[in-house]
């Protein structure tokens, strides 16, 4: 199971390989020489079901792209989770294709919102660093979102979204 | 400053009223580092209109808030001034009478929630006069609100800037008709002349387009419905023969200003080609929506599954601060994808795509070029709006415009500079996107011909005259270059110099002349040699080395330590000069239709390799050229070493 569950995150992490994999092929901005990612362990669980009570357990992957002298990955948690077990802040060097895995558990103290946050971070000079970053939410979204915009006309028959200020 | 109106009103002695705007430098009233909604309040919308002897001037309403409003009869009017005050209003408009007509009167206002005063809006200004038509007028400027960054990321630090050539519309706001349209200019700045009024208010908008002929044509809309963005002003009622004055800030918390940045920053890329093309670039569509992190960012040349509204440049949105890249604010990530615009409509682009890393140095060396190009774009555009459109710069006081910039987002950042690579990784060779970068960059700041020269070699040889058979990258840069130089123009050694600083090796190497089999060099493992194209003869390099074998012994002579994309073919010679053996790759693959799946340009897996027991004694040579059979992803120039072992 576990085997499965990293293969998966691998596959995440490299899924914009994947895309690109059929028909026209964007262009993109240089990617980080970090990555990062966190989901958990058992890839079959429904975040829908997740009840006041549960321990849920995860899984971080940091890989680099580059040798790397000083990594830092912290874990921030909100909403309403709560740390079992696990480290919250590493650091240490990474070698270029070096994958550090750090198994975290978490308590689920009330249906609703929750936000598991990992933050990858390499400075090499002043000039040169590097981050990646990725969010595992349970329950509801908690951010703001924009307001959906209505839909008018313009003064060529274009549809367009209008912001009143 | 002559306002487009003001234009229009000093030609025209038919209409009696005269407006002038001040404040559209760019400069004033823009808010700073960690602004709270408190410090945008009422800068969103101002207008003032102008009758007989009074000016009305009216504002957004803000819950919870009383205002002041401060006047002079002179530009620069301040809160601090505590000269000219009308406080404590409880709604957000004031009709200012007893003004005497001719003269020119300036306000701002600021709004007060909880005790405490917000900063002061942007300057506007209006001259009351005696009316006489039966239209009405109305100028003002837009501006959206910008994120300044540096190395570290944003700072914290926002500034209002200049909504550029942008469609605006007049609205009827009970039918949503549009009444009137036009367009900002360079400052932001725009007018109406007598429109025929309404029954009901009416409104300004902006809308996500630029509409100005010769100007570079972007329009920037919604990721999921494909719709411009517009953003719209308070209602106001003007009477015939009125002439009002509007403000519009699009303040970043409005989730819409993104769009206005990458409207802008698109049109400036577009206006460097333009620099150095003579003519603005055909239309570019950009799609972004704040809370995007599906789509972006990228170039597509075609829709497809990763660019499902079609062809364009794809940006990923923010919304709140850790959900989602807000690369709206990433100029230098929009000015990259721009440059694979730029590579798409002026020059040629055989890039696979997909994922890239700064530190390699054995890429495809078309996806070098291609991104090698991209990086160095930025750089270029930020020198020459440095040198001509500086405010236009979101980067921090002290910034190197060789810096890139992509800010810590919801899934990754990166900085570094394309000017001095990071020495730990050891950047090289034109399969590095970074040492293309720096090629170009240097090559742009330190030969006299600079961009001028990049730009004829990308937009005139390459896509012209440049063999269409042959896969673009840095190559195809040399070869444009070596049409306009010569070893003796002044600008040679400083381009040989830019391209052996980065240990591209496309001259001929000190072991030359060596293209025959008598005499031939005897092999020396140590020596690097170059295959290039001799430009005297337009002829490929051959290369020929001898080694002394002995009958029933057995050898093994390989190509090693192929740089810069080289794809190595060895043929054997016996004594009496009978080529007895050929091999293209050591390994015996065939990788001359690998398209997307090709080998790196590692050293290695395009070397060649024979291995033979002497069948006489004497003198056998080695020839070395490049392969025929080379794939897409590798060069015709470059560099290897020779090395003949016995076991």
């Amino acid at each position: 199971m576990k085997r499965a569950v990293i293969i998966t995150v691998i596959a995440i992490l490299f899924a914009p390989l994947c895309l690109y994999a059929n028909g026209s092929r964007p262009k993109g901005k240089p990617a980080s020489l970090l990555s990062v990612a966190v989901a958990p362990v058992d890839e079959s669980l429904s975040l829908d079901n997740v009840s006041a009570g549960d321990v849920l357990e995860l899984e971080v992957t940091l890989l680099s792209h580059a040798d790397l002298e000083k990594v830092s990955l912290t874990v921030k948690l909100s909403g309403h989770i709560e740390l079992l077990q696990g480290e919250v802040d590493w650091s240490g060097p990474l070698k270029s294709g070096g994958e550090l895995l750090l198994p975290i558990s978490v308590k689920i103290l009330k249906k609703g919102i929750g936000k598991i946050k990992v933050r990858a971070f390499s400075r090499i000079s002043e000039t040169v660093s590097f981050s990646a970053s990725d969010t595992f939410k349970i329950g509801r979204d908690e951010d703001k979102k924009p307001s959906r915009l209505p839909i008018k006309e313009d003064g060529k028959g274009r549809n367009i979204i209008e912001h009143r200020l | 400053m002559d306002t487009p109106l003001k234009q229009f009103l000093s030609a025209s002695l038919i209409l009696i009223f005269q407006l002038q705007l001040s404040g559209c430098s760019g400069s004033s009233g823009g808010s700073t580092g960690g602004a709270s909604k408190l410090d945008r309040v009422s800068t969103n919308s101002l207008n003032a209109t102008a009758k007989d002897g009074e000016i009305v001037l009216s504002w957004n309403e803000e819950a919870d808030a009383t205002y002041n409003l401060y006047w002079l009869d002179t530009t620069g009017v301040s809160s601090a001034d505590h000269l000219g005050a009308f406080r404590n209003l409880s709604v957000p408009f004031y009709n200012h009478t007893g003004l005497e007509n001719g003269n020119t009167y300036y306000y701002v206002v600021t709004a007060t929630i909880d005790g405490s005063e917000s900063a002061d809006s942007r300057e506007i200004s209006a001259i009351p006069a005696i009316p006489s038509g039966t239209g009405f007028s109305l100028a003002g400027s837009i501006k959206y609100e910008d994120r300044e960054y540096g190395v570290s990321g944003f700072t914290g630090v926002t500034y209002l800037k200049a909504v550029r050539h942008a469609s605006v519309e007049v609205v009827d706001s009970a039918s949503a008709g549009v009444i009137a349209s036009g367009v900002t200019d360079d400052s932001g700045a725009f007018s109406f002349i007598d429109v025929v009024p309404v029954a009901t208010a009416i409104y300004v908008r902006v809308l996500s387009e630029t509409s100005v002929a010769d100007i570079p044509e972007v329009a920037v809309k919604h990721t999921s419905t494909a719709n411009l963005y517009a953003v719209g002003g308070a209602d106001f009622s003007p009477g015939g023969g009125e002439v009002s004055s509007i403000l519009l800030d699009i303040p970043v918390d409005s989730y819409v200003a993104g769009a206005f940045n990458i409207l802008d920053v698109m049109t400036f890329s577009g206006e460097f080609i333009k620099a150095y093309e003579g003519a603005a670039p055909p239309l570019l569509n950009a799609y972004w929506q704040a809370g995007n992190s599906s789509y972006g960012t990228w170039f597509c040349d075609a829709g497809g599954a990763q660019c499902p509204k079609g062809a364009g440049i794809y940006v990923l949105g923010g919304y709140a601060p850790g959900s989602g890249d807000t690369d709206e604010y990433d100029d230098d990530v929009m000015i990259h994808e721009y440059g694979h615009f730029a590579a798409f409509e002026y020059s040629r682009d055989d890039s696979p795509g997909g994922t890239h890393y700064l530190n390699k140095n054995d890429q495809d060396m078309r996806l070098s070029w291609s991104e090698g190009w991209s990086a160095f774009f930025v750089g270029g555009v930020k020198t020459w709006i440095d040198a001509n459109k500086a405010e236009l710069l979101s980067s921090e006081s002290g910034t190197l415009l060789s810096q890139y910039v992509d800010t810590d987002g919801s899934s990754s950042g990166l900085t570094f500079d394309i000017a001095d690579p990071e020495p730990s990784w050891n950047i090289k060779y034109a399969s590095s996107e970074l040492a293309v970068a720096n090629v170009l960059y240097k090559t742009m700041s330190n030969t006299e011909a600079g961009m001028n020269a990049i730009w004829y070699a990308f937009a005139d040889y390459i896509p012209y005259n440049y063999d269409p058979s042959l896969p673009v990258n840095i190559e195809a840069l040399w070869d444009g270059w070596l049409t306009l130089e010569t070893e003796a123009s002044a600008d040679f050694p400083i381009l040989l110099a830019n391209f052996t600083s980065m240990e591209i090796d496309y001259y001929r190497d000190g072991l030359e002349e060596d293209g025959t089999i008598n005499p031939a060099r005897t092999i020396n493992s140590g020596e690097i040699h170059t295959l290039y194209l001799n430009y005297s003869t337009a002829s490929r390099d051959f290369d020929y080395a001898a080694f002394d074998a002995v009958k029933g012994t057995a050898y093994t002579v390989r190509t090693t330590n192929l740089k810069n994309g080289e794809d190595t073919t060895l043929r054997l010679f016996d004594p009496d000069s009978f080529p007895f053996a050929t091999n293209d790759n050591g390994s015996g693959a065939d990788y001359s239709a690998c398209d997307s799946s090709c080998p790196d340009n590692n050293g290695t897996a395009l070397a060649s390799k024979i291995s033979f027991t002497a069948y006489t004694t004497g003198a056998f040579h080695a020839e070395v050229t490049t392969s025929n059979l080379r794939p897409d992803s590798a060069g015709r120039y470059g560099s290897y070493s020779l090395v003949v072992t016995s076991p």
